[in-house]
């Protein structure tokens, strides 16, 4: 279950910075001015790096195992039950 | 913004720009209301939650709910900049010889247009609803001679200043070319 996530959780964050890198490319290519063009892609590349990082981050601080494992009412607490 | 530093898409040696447009900032937010209404809601969840009911963020689910919290942030961060291209990036580049448009279509499709000072044959502004009067910003129409048969500045700040300068720019283009007499 961890890999399958951790798979899904690598291809979201790749779709993440392919679209990053397209916008940085978009705005340093077709802004007019080249100066603003630098500064809007620092400020968007720095953020997207840092939210990115800390996302990363925090999906391998959840517990997955514990939180997608099923516990019912009445469950059975000991082997030789 | 420094005009002698302006760049765009087949710009001449020679060619000086004269003033460049976006669209007013009004509009440039009104776009952008839903991803800043939505980053405005999830910040203040984010505080507030935890702070009123400490017992339901306990343990893992804390670190879920961050995790989803940052999620969430990163893709209002990305959808926040894909709008602002598609709005931002419509621009209208006014210079000596001719008046060029970029129109960021969406992210993967651009126009560009160009429209020459002797085929302009009549300027109309036009400030339309309530906001848009007291911001003074609105559509400037360009009558031309040429297959497209209008040209429009959408949604641009003072268009009656922008009407005057393209008249008085097309009528000294006129006049240098001798068709005025």
């Amino acid at each position: 279950m961890n890999g399958l996530l951790s798979l899904l959780h690598l291809v979201l964050a790749l779709g993440v910075l392919l679209t990053g890198a397209y916008v940085c490319y978009h705005i340093i290519r077709y802004s007019v001015s080249k100066e603003s063009a630098i500064a809007t892609a620092s400020v968007f590349a720095g953020v997207l790096s840092l939210l990115l990082i800390a996302n990363v981050v925090l999906f391998h601080r959840v517990d997955w195992n514990g939180l997608l494992t099923v516990r019912g009412v009445g469950a059975p607490v000991s082997s030789e039950y | 913004m420094n005009l002698s530093k302006v760049r765009f898409p087949g710009k001449h040696r020679d060619e000086q720009v004269i003033a460049v447009y976006h669209r007013h900032w009004f509009d440039i937010l009104s776009h952008l209301f839903l991803p800043v209404f939505l980053t405005l809601i999830l910040a203040t969840a984010a505080f507030s939650v935890p702070a009123s009911v400490p017992e339901i963020l306990g343990g893992e689910i804390r670190d879920f709910v961050a995790f989803l919290a940052n999620s969430l942030l990163l893709f209002l961060w990305l959808y926040l900049f894909l709008v602002w291209i598609d709005v931002y990036f419509d621009v209208w580049i006014v210079t000596n010889e001719r008046i060029v448009n970029v129109e960021q279509k969406d992210l993967f499709t651009r126009r560009i247009s160009e429209l020459r000072f002797p085929r302009v044959q009549d300027v109309t502004s036009e400030v339309n609803g309530v906001i848009p009067s007291i911001l003074n910003y609105g559509d400037v129409y360009i009558q031309t001679a040429g297959e497209q048969a209008r040209f429009i500045f959408h949604n641009v700040p003072d268009p009656v200043a922008i009407k005057d300068l393209v008249m008085g720019l097309a009528q000294r283009k006129r006049h240098e070319l001798g068709e005025d007499r």
